[in-house]
């Protein structure tokens, strides 16, 4: 059949990713270094291992709170910004650029973060120099760390929170809009009543989006703080990065793989179940 | 309300600009330089990270961004074409894109160990090649999560008549498809390019040698070398490889408002 031909290459690409995470939760009841040997089966080895490992532990505590927190915030200020968006005008433009932190390279914004954030030598410490005091400082401080690689995610990614969000106040029909403010609906009640709730499905897709995207946080953490100050900010991909690939430990590695599919699935199953439900209907 | 929400567009679009702004004032600062505005600006900057190879790193982002759009819209055409087009059931393309779906949510980090398994199997690691292989996590979902939607929406009488005229399905998939998916084919090719760019963690780990360093990798190395503190080396840097992907942004502006859903 020419259609089944025709069909093959992305089916058989998306065969190829199923493959690869059998391959992975396979290789991770194995003891794999590569300097080492082939492949030895251990069982469970690897996650013991692992759970007992209190920077594990606390990779995975780095690893949720960072996800939470960034996707929660990202939504909900991108949610309040596209509300406020939609009664101006010139929105063309402002699209535009909102577009521009998503195009930016993170490499980008993490040298502008540490330019910032820099006490002795970055942009802010003249200006605090100047009103007589210091800037602390952020990312060498174990409890602060976490919050201002948060704080950077939350600059970057809301944009585009705002963005999905506008395009989905912009489907909400002007009538409903006119007839409601008729009833009497003024600005709380207008857009936490009869405006946001039509656009649910475009803010849900946002979050998701982010939540999923939010553990691909690499680049900003590896470069900004390489997982430190200790192991404050060490999430489970540095983890993985460190402790699997540097020493090429695969089957380690392959363990903390599966640990973060298995997290990634609490945000990944929702999003699907939502997909499939839009196009069915 | 009309003030309040002028106040919070304002802020808005500060946000999303002022990082730039900053790093483009940065990379005119003089050597030890650290506060702005740079007095008296210098292209000391870019006269450095032009000798440290920024240039042939981002022809090195440009050509493995090319071959992994290449890659993933050579795969995805045909594919999205036939599942939306050919005879299959609405219940086998939901599932299809359920499954597009699923793959393009996958964190990347959680595949690396079968991707690296798989390059050094073929003997394609340290090669730009290889790296835009590995980049099909990142691009082949996409691919066809765009395509298969706008491939949903390929007129079906122009598809009836063609079939009516005897024309055959590998002629209409030249024919309808192809020129119809144009659209889905620059948005595929523009967001790859801008993923591909910024992306570091594969790059930083499939590519060794210098002279193959993505942009990304080369300002990662830089930013933890002793440039570090060097204002005006970094930023020159990333000035030069953040202009490329913003020059698409009226491609991308586009396509991102209809990712989320596909529909």
């Amino acid at each position: 059949m020419i259609r089944w031909v025709l069909a093959s290459p992305g089916l058989i690409a998306l065969g190829l990713f199923i493959v690869g995470i059998i391959y992975t939760v396979a290789l991770s009841l194995h003891y794999y270094k590569v300097a080492v040997g082939p492949p030895k089966f251990v069982g469970w080895d690897n996650y013991f291992q692992l759970f007992s490992d209190p920077t594990f532990s606390k990779a995975l505590a780095v690893t949720v709170t960072f996800v939470a927190t960034a996707a929660l915030l990202e939504t909900a200020i991108g949610v309040a910004l596209a509300y406020g968006l939609m009664w101006t005008r010139r929105r063309g433009v402002y699209v535009g650029l909102l577009t521009i932190p998503y195009l930016v390279p993170s490499v980008t914004y993490v040298v502008f973060w540490r330019y910032m954030l820099d006490y002795r030598r970055g942009a802010l410490a003249p200006v605090a120099e100047f009103f007589g005091f210091r800037i602390p400082d952020f990312l060498g401080n174990p409890d602060t760390a976490l919050w201002a690689i948060v704080g950077l995610d939350v600059l970057q990614l809301t944009p585009f929170v705002t963005l999905v969000v506008f395009a989905g106040l912009l489907a909400v029909p002007p009538e409903v809009i006119s007839a409601a403010r008729i009833d009497g609906a003024r600005g709380f009640s207008m857009a936490l009543r009869v405006v946001l709730p039509l656009a649910s499905s475009a803010i849900l897709a946002a979050l998701f989006l982010r939540l999923i995207d939010a553990f691909r946080i690499f680049v900003k953490v590896w470069l900004l703080t390489r997982g430190g100050p200790g192991d404050s900010t060490t999430t489970l991909e540095l983890y993985l990065y460190t402790r699997g690939i540097y020493t090429l430990d695969l089957g380690l590695a392959s363990a903390v793989s599966v640990v973060l599919l298995g997290i990634s699935m609490a945000a990944i199953v929702p999003y699907v179940y939502l997909v499939a439900k839009t196009w069915r209907a | 309300m009309a003030r309040l929400s002028s106040v919070a567009v304002t802020l808005a679009l500060l946000t999303a600009v002022s990082p730039l702004a900053v790093v483009v004032m940065a990379s005119f600062l003089n050597a030890g330089q650290y506060s702005l505005p740079p007095n008296p600006p210098s292209v000391e900057g870019y006269a450095k990270v032009l000798d440290l190879g920024i240039g042939q790193a981002l022809l090195n982002s440009a050509l493995v961004g090319l071959l992994a759009a290449a890659f993933s819209v050579a795969v995805a055409l045909p594919t999205s074409y036939a599942v939306a087009k050919l005879g299959f059931t609405l219940r086998f393309f939901v599932a299809v894109l359920a499954l597009t779906a699923l793959t393009r949510s996958l964190p990347p980090s959680a595949l690396l160990v079968a991707v690296y398994e798989t390059l050094r199997g073929m003997g394609l690691l340290d090669s730009h090649l290889g790296l835009a292989l590995a980049y099909q996590i990142y691009s082949l979902p996409m691919a066809l999560w765009i395509m298969l939607a706008f491939a949903y929406e390929i007129s079906p009488e122009v598809e009836a008549a063609a079939r009516v005229d005897g024309a055959s399905p590998v002629k209409r998939f030249f024919y309808i498809a192809v020129p119809a998916m144009r659209n889905a084919t620059l948005a595929v090719a523009a967001l790859t390019l801008i993923e591909v760019w910024g992306e570091y963690l594969y790059a930083a780990i499939f590519i060794n040698a210098p002279s193959k360093y993505t942009a990304s990798v080369l300002i990662g190395h830089l930013v933890s070398s002793e440039y570090g503190f060097d204002w005006n080396v970094i930023s020159a840097a990333s000035v030069m490889a953040s202009i490329p992907p913003i020059l698409m942004v009226g491609i991308a502006a586009q396509a991102m408002t209809k990712i989320h859903f596909g529909k």
